[in-house]
C-alpha cells in the first residue's frame, strides 16, 4: 500500500469525508508530508472504490456542484489496520534496537 | 485572469481522464478545485496532477480491457508498424492507390477490425516483398506495378512487413471481436508526415524528418515505460518490441555510419529493455 493511499484510508477512520476534507486530513495526519493534488486524490478514490475499500456515504450540493462524502468499508478498515500493524512491526525492528543502545550510551 | 478562465483551464486538462472517470468524478473534481481552494490563476501543481492521474487512469483502463494482454500488445505493435508504413509512403509520395491501401490498414487497426486488417496487411507484405518473391519463385506481377508501393531487395528490410502480416493472421485467427478501438489522435503521426513532406524547403528524410521521428518514438516509448509501471502489464513492452526489433535487426546487419545514428538506435534499444524489465518485474509482483 502506497503512503498516499494509506493516509487517504486513515483520513476516513474517524468518519465520512469529502474530497477536500480528505486532502486536508491526510496533510495534517502525515505532518505535511502527504499533499495530495485533487486529480491524484480522485484517481486513488476511484481505485479504492473499485477494490471495495471505500464507498460513497452521501451526496450534497455546494455552490451548485455535487460533493460526495466517502466512508471506509469493512474491508477498507481491515486493510488500513493491517497496514498499520505491518508498519508498527517493521518500526519495532529498529526502535527495539535503538532504545537500549541509547540508554546504554546515556548511562 | 478570472475564475471562469481557471475553470475552463482545469476542464481542458480533465480530458486526460477516460470518459467514464470524467462522467463519475469530473464535476466533483472541478468543485473541489474551484470551491474548496478558490484561485484566480490555475495551479501548475494541480494541472500536472490532472494530466498524470488522467493518463494513469487511461493506462489502467487499457490494461483492464477484454482482450488478453498479448493480443492487445500485438494489436498496438501492428498499429505502430502500419502508421510508420503510411508515414513513409506519404514521404515517398507513393501512388494514391498505395496510400489508400496503407491508410485503410491504419483505419482497420484503429477500429480494431482484425478481419478487415488481414487482407490489407497481406497485400502490403506481398507487395513490399515482391522483388524477393520474384527471386524465389520466378513469377512477377508486372501489370500491378502502378498500383503498388516500394519493393525491398533484402530480407532484413522486409521484417516489419512480415511481422505485420504474421500479426494480422494471428489477430484474425482469434475470431474474437474484443480488440479495442483506439483514439483517432494516432493519425497525428501521418498528418505530421504529410506536413513535413509538403512543407516548403523539405528535404526528403532530412534532419527535420529524423528529429521528428526520433522525438515521436522517444515520447511514445517513455509513455510506454510509464504505462507499464502504472498498470503492471507487459502489453506495451510487446508492442514496443514489435516496432523496435525489426529496426534494430536492420541496424545490426548494416551498422550505422554516424555516431548520431548509433546513439539513436542505442537509445531505442535501452528504452525497450527498460520497458521489458519493468513489465516483467511488475507482472511478477502483481
Amino acid at each position: 500500500m502506497s503512503e498516499p493511499t494509506y493516509f487517504v484510508l486513515a483520513a476516513l477512520l474517524d468518519g465520512p469525508s469529502h474530497g477536500y476534507g480528505i486532502i486536508k486530513r491526510a496533510e495534517e495526519q502525515s505532518g505535511g508530508r502527504v499533499r495530495l493534488a485533487v486529480g491524484t486524490l480522485y484517481g486513488a478514490l476511484d481505485r479504492l472504490a473499485g477494490d471495495g475499500l471505500i464507498a460513497v456515504d452521501r451526496e450534497e450540493t455546494v455552490q451548485g456542484r455535487p460533493r460526495r462524502y466517502y466512508r471506509l468499508t469493512e474491508d477498507g478498515r481491515v486493510a488500513v489496520m493491517r497496514e498499520a500493524a505491518r508498519m508498527e512491526q517493521a518500526a519495532r525492528v529498529v526502535t527495539g534496537r535503538i532504545a537500549p543502545a541509547m540508554r546504554t550510551a546515556q548511562a | 485572469m478570472s475564475e471562469a478562465f481557471t475553470e475552463t483551464w482545469y476542464r481542458l486538462f480533465l480530458r486526460a481522464f477516460p470518459s467514464r472517470h470524467r462522467a463519475e468524478y469530473g464535476t466533483e473534481i472541478l468543485g473541489t478545485l474551484m470551491n474548496d481552494s478558490p484561485r484566480r490563476v490555475p495551479s501548475p501543481r494541480e494541472t500536472a496532477a490532472l494530466v498524470t492521474a488522467g493518463f494513469a487512469a487511461r493506462a489502467r483502463k487499457a490494461a483492464e480491457g477484454p482482450a488478453p494482454w498479448w493480443a492487445d500488445g500485438l494489436h498496438l505493435g501492428l498499429l505502430t508498424l502500419a502508421l510508420a508504413n503510411l508515414s513513409y509512403n506519404i514521404a515517398d509520395q507513393a501512388s494514391p492507390w498505395w496510400l489508400a491501401t496503407s491508410a485503410a490498414l491504419v483505419v482497420a487497426l484503429l477500429r480494431g477490425w482484425a478481419l478487415a486488417a488481414l487482407p490489407l496487411a497481406l497485400v502490403i507484405a506481398l507487395s513490399t516483398g515482391r522483388a524477393m518473391l520474384h527471386m524465389l519463385v520466378g513469377a512477377e506481377a508486372t501489370g500491378w506495378a502502378p498500383f503498388l508501393g516500394p519493393a525491398y531487395h533484402n530480407w532484413v528490410s522486409l521484417t516489419p512487413y512480415g511481422l505485420l502480416a504474421a500479426g494480422a493472421v494471428v489477430l484474425a485467427a482469434r475470431r474474437s471481436r474484443d480488440l479495442r478501438t483506439r483514439p483517432w489522435w494516432w493519425l497525428a503521426i501521418p498528418a505530421a508526415a504529410f506536413v513535413l513532406t509538403y512543407a516548403p524547403g523539405f528535404i526528403e528524410y532530412g534532419e527535420t524528418w529524423q528529429l521528428v521521428r526520433a522525438g515521436t518514438e522517444g515520447v511514445l516509448l517513455l509513455a510506454g515505460v510509464w504505462a507499464t509501471i502504472v498498470a503492471r502489464s507487459p502489453r506495451w513492452a510487446l508492442a514496443a518490441a514489435i516496432y523496435v526489433l525489426p529496426g534494430l535487426a536492420s541496424a545490426l546487419t548494416n551498422p550505422p555510419a554516424s555516431l548520431q545514428h548509433t546513439a539513436y538506435w542505442s537509445a531505442l534499444a535501452a528504452l525497450l529493455l527498460v520497458m521489458v524489465a519493468t513489465g516483467w518485474r511488475r507482472a511478477a509482483k502483481a
